[in-house]
This record gives C-alpha cells, structure tokens and sequence, in this order.
C-alpha cells in the first residue's frame, strides 16, 4: 500500500536534484536559499528529463527500466562532477520571521498543501482532459515504449510532450501504470508554485506581506482542485507554475542583464511552450519583449541567448512537419467569427467574477489595475499588465476563430484564467508592499532623528 | 480618486483574507463530511463510485477481447468513447454514435465491434437504449440495471 506513491515521491526528488545540479551551471543560487532553489530545480529537472526522453526516442530504441535508470543515473554523476570544483554560495538555511501574524498565515498555508496533497492521493485520475488527452499520451508512451507519430495519428492531437513523457518517466520508474500515485506530480507543482510565490513576493517588500499573498493564492479554490481535487490531470497549473518562474527570470534578466540569465528563461520559457500550447504564446510574448529590450541597449551578443529556445521547441516542431502530426482542430479553419465578440466577453467577464473559483482575485486585481493608472509607475508592473493583456487577448482570439462555439467551451475559461492568476496576484501583491513601504518611509521621515527604511 | 481606490483596495483584501480562511475551514470540513466515504475504499471500489456502470463495463470487454485488437466502439456519447479509449488500450478503438455507420464493409476492418447503450444523462447524448443492432457474428451481452438501463454489446468479427 502506498508503495508506488513513495516512489514517485522519491522519483520527484532526484529529478529536483538533477535539475538543482543543471542550475548550478548557470551560478543561479547566488545568494538564495537552498528552499528558493527548489521550485526551479523541480521545473528544469522535470523538463530536462521530457526533453532527454524525447531525444532518446527519436533514435528509435525503445524505453526499458533498466536502461532509462541507467541513463539518468550517468548523467547525474556527470552533472555533479561538473559542478564539483565550482563554489556556489547556497545559503542552506532560510530565515523566517516568526511573528505570530507570519506564523498563522503560514500554518493555514501549509494546513492547504497537505490537503491538497491527501486530496490527490484520495482519488483516482478524476479529470476529463486526464483521460482523454494527457495521462492517455502517458499509457500510450509507456505501453509502445516510445514516442511515434502514429500515436499522435490516432489520438488526433499535436499536444506537445513534457507532461505526458515525465508521466511515462514515472510509470517507467515504478515499472507499471498508476494512474492515481502520479497524481502527487499535480500537487508537487501546486507547492512549487506556493514556495516560488512566496520567494518571488518577499524579495521586493516584507515576509509578512509575501506569506499573506501566498496563502491567498493558495486558498484559491481553482488551484486547489487543479492540485488534487478532482481536477489534477489537466496540465493548467503546471503551466501556471512554468509562466510564473519564467517571469521571475524575466525580471532578473532585466535586473542582472547578464547573457546567462536570457539563456536559462528561454530553457524554461520552452519547457512552459512544450507543456501545452498556450505557453507558446506566452513564450512568444516574452520573446518579443526580450528582443525589442536587446535592440534598445544594443547588447547584440544576447541574441544566443533565443537558442535554447529554436532548439528545445524547434526540436518538437521539426517532429511535427516531418511526421505530420494532425493539426490542432482549433485552426481548421482559422478565420475570426466577430460575431461572438459579446459572448466571449460575457464568458470571460463571468469568469472573473466567479467567486466560486477565485475568491476576489480578478475583483482586487481590476481595482489595483485602477489603482496603479493613478499611480507612479514602475516597468515591473507595466510589463505584467502588458503581459497579461497580450495573454488575454490571444485567449479571446482563439475563442474568436474556434469552430466550435463559446457556449460548449464554457468550462475552459477557468482553466485559462488559472495559467494568469499567480502573476496577478504577484501584481497585487507587489502594489501591496510598495503602499505598504511608503508608509513606512512617511512614517519614520515624520519623526525626527528615525532612519528611514 | 486615487485614495478612495486606496480604501477599497484595503477592504477588499480584508474580506478576501476572512473569505479565505473561512473557505480553508470549509476545504477541511469536507474531510470529515465528505471524503470520509471513500477514504477507505479500495481503489477498485473508488472506481466503480467515481465512473459508476462504466468501469464495470469496460472490465468486461477486456476480458472479452485480445488485447491488441481494433474494436469499432458505437457508443452513446464523448464521455464513454473517451474513458473507453483510455481504459481498453492498447486495443484501438474507433469511435461510431450512430448504428447506421456500421456497414459490413467497415466491419471487417476490425476484430470487434462494441456496442454500449443506456438512458443514463450523465452518459448518454443520442437516446442510444434505442437502438436495435443485429450482426451476424458471434457475441456475448452485458446487461445491468439500476436507477437507469445499461446494455452492452460485443460482437466478434475476425
């Protein structure tokens, strides 16, 4: 009992460890804590070891136990030879405030991830697109022991491959098909997601503030179900967690400016387009901000910087033409219906005043867009909005050009809502402790002799 | 303007905050006032609660069929083609809704052909307890019947 469900927990944990190894290649944890760390390494270990699957089947053997653990096991020990000589500085040890505002906040933040965890363990693959879609391209991976164009052919979808493949990984490593123990992936990526939120609030204000957001976002009721109640086995919160860290590197790219930087967010700015389709536009959003940000310095070099990406994604696209994989259904005929402009609005509209899903996300979130316009800007801030938008409108065009109507997709707009949430609430969170720190600085500036924080 | 948008953002985030604590209470409730039905289930028994006659259904086309056959699958709606799909694989199921796609030419294409019927609404979208299908091939019949009719048919071809 519970034995397969330890060893994807375990599994879990040496892909953490891989990626934790990749990502000391790029001195990524310079000043970050070894909890930081994680849900980075979590996310470029699982990508890294889809890609690697892919690569392997493409040379025609097929997938056996023994050689798939073997292989990972080699370039483990390379990785960490790799590494060896280097000195990262990893601050092993997190300092947390432990206020009792802090502490209770954080209590309720970790009371939610064991449920969601106990939730994903409760049931067996209960999602729709579970079946139909994702954890079906796992069994079929596992079952042919390779990836071939005709699955796709029969499974009539061009789906690209990193969750699906690192189920099959998982069904591989715990040698048989448990359709109800991998769900624990679902929740390990609702706790990755939790952990980086956190780290990503806390770096621009106080922990107090950041461990407030995070539960908030960890209370959503929507996240909560795609983490293990009922809904785990769609892919949108793994894709929700890749947009979110990309973004995080965005912003330190911005920041640090350095070429190795734009290299690891194209890594995973790839991984987040191979997860599902919408990461592609995502992907291409970024890029293009990446790129008009080169041309404005003139820091022509970081132009490398797109390989990984022509690479990692340009690899599944080749796979695509040269073994004519059906196209998505979605652009048989891809010219735009304006007459359902008013109804995918309304949908979309419906959406965010779903209090049932979201708490009072979109509700605060349009209040603080407000906010903001009356506000000192800051491009943080402008270049989530401006993100969002463009998200959002690719959302609405897809709908537009769609051949099946927006009434059948209702139950989509949810799920597409879900890839933005952590990113507004970030937006949220932020304006929060910018408020928060300038009464700070009235505060102090007002009483003689205090320094200003 | 900008300071009453101030106050509202403020207040929103406080009954946010209250909101979400209380609906953490309510997630954990559902432990003790709904989940503790199926906590102690076995996981063939959490099937048959979650997917009802289906599961019971496909189990027995899997061990009535080879396991890499091609089946013709006529079937009464997306939710039982695709759970179908998922849980017979490897076998190849192609999926029909209506009887009078089933020719004898298309027939012989496949080792089997599959046949599943109810007045379920949860499963059912095209009135399918109707249908009258007769082929001249040997088969074994799956019948059950509870709150709602569920028939099923399998019909061996090559």
């Amino acid at each position: 009992m519970f034995i397969a469900e330890v060893y994807i927990f375990l599994t879990i944990i040496f892909i953490s460890v891989l990626g934790f190894l990749i990502l000391c290649n790029f001195s990524f944890f310079d000043e970050k804590s070894l909890l930081e760390t994680i849900p980075y390494s979590f996310g470029i270990g699982i990508g890294m070891i889809s890609f690697i699957l892919f690569i392997y089947s493409l040379t025609g053997l097929p997938f056996k136990h023994n050689v798939i653990v073997l292989l990972f096991l080699i370039i483990f020990v390379f990785l960490l030879l790799l590494i060896w000589n280097r000195k990262n500085k990893i601050e092993f040890f997190f300092k947390f405030s432990f206020s009792p505002l802090f502490s209770f906040f954080l209590f309720l933040t970790i009371l939610l991830s064991l449920f969601v965890v106990f939730e994903s363990l409760l049931r067996p693959l209960y999602a729709w697109d579970g079946w139909a879609t994702w954890l079906m391209m796992s069994k079929v991976f596992f079952i042919e022991k390779k990836i071939g164009h005709d699955m796709y052919v029969y499974l009539s979808t061009d789906y690209p491959y990193v969750i699906s493949l690192f189920i099959s990984f998982l069904y591989i490593s715990i040698g048989f098909i448990h359709d109800r123990a991998v769900l624990l992936l679902f929740s390990s990526f609702y706790i990755a997601l939790l952990i980086v939120f956190y780290f990503s609030i806390k770096k621009y204000g106080s922990s107090k503030i950041a461990i407030v957001f995070t539960f908030l976002l960890a209370s959503l009721q929507n996240l909560i179900r795609h983490g293990g109640r009922f809904e785990a086995g769609h892919v949108d919160l793994p894709l929700a967690f890749y947009i979110f860290l990309s973004l995080q590197l965005l912003f330190s790219y911005l920041e640090t400016k350095k070429i190795k930087m734009c290299i690891l967010l194209n890594i995973f700015l790839s991984i987040a387009a191979l997860v599902k389709n919408e990461g592609l536009l995502f992907a291409a959003i970024i890029n293009l901000i990446l790129t008009i940000n080169i041309i404005k310095k003139k820091q022509w070099n970081h132009i490398f910087g797109f390989i990984p990406f022509m690479f990692l994604y340009g690899s599944w696209y080749v796979f695509k033409l040269m073994f004519s994989v059906p196209k998505n259904y979605l652009f048989n005929n891809p010219s735009i219906d304006f007459s359902r402009t008013f109804s995918v609005g309304k949908k979309l509209l419906e959406e965010f005043i779903n209090i049932q899903n979201w708490n009072l996300l979109w509700i605060i979130f349009f209040v603080g867009l407000l906010y903001y316009l009356f506000s000192k800007k800051s491009t943080m801030l402008t270049t989530i909005i401006i993100i969002m938008i463009c998200q959002i409108i690719g959302y609405f065009l897809i709908f537009m050009i769609s051949p099946v109507i927006p009434e059948v997709h209702a139950n989509i707009f949810d799920r597409l809502l879900i890839h933005l949430a952590p990113i507004a609430l970030f937006f949220i969170g932020i304006l929060f402790n910018r408020e928060v720190k300038k009464n700070e600085v009235n505060l102090s500036s007002s009483i003689p002799g205090r320094n200003i924080l | 303007m900008k300071n009453v948008l101030k106050i509202v953002l403020y207040s929103i985030l406080i009954i946010w905050i209250i909101l979400s604590i209380a609906r953490t209470g309510n997630n954990f409730g559902k432990i003790i006032f709904e989940e503790q039905k199926i906590i102690f289930l076995s996981d063939e028994e959490k099937r048959i609660k979650q997917f009802g006659d289906l599961h019971l259904f496909y189990a027995f086309v899997k061990k009535n069929t080879e396991e890499y056959s091609r089946i013709l699958f006529l079937n009464p709606g997306g939710k039982v083609f695709f759970l179908g799909r998922y849980y017979l694989y490897p076998r190849r199921i192609t999926d029909i809704r209506e009887p009078k796609n089933i020719s004898e030419n298309e027939v012989h294409k496949y080792n089997y052909v599959v046949v599943y019927q109810t007045d379920d609404p949860q499963l059912d979208e095209t009135t399918s307890i109707l249908w009258n299908i007769h082929l001249d091939y040997q088969y074994v019949n799956y019948s059950k019947k509870d709150v709602y009719q569920y028939r099923g048919t399998i019909f061996s071809i090559n």
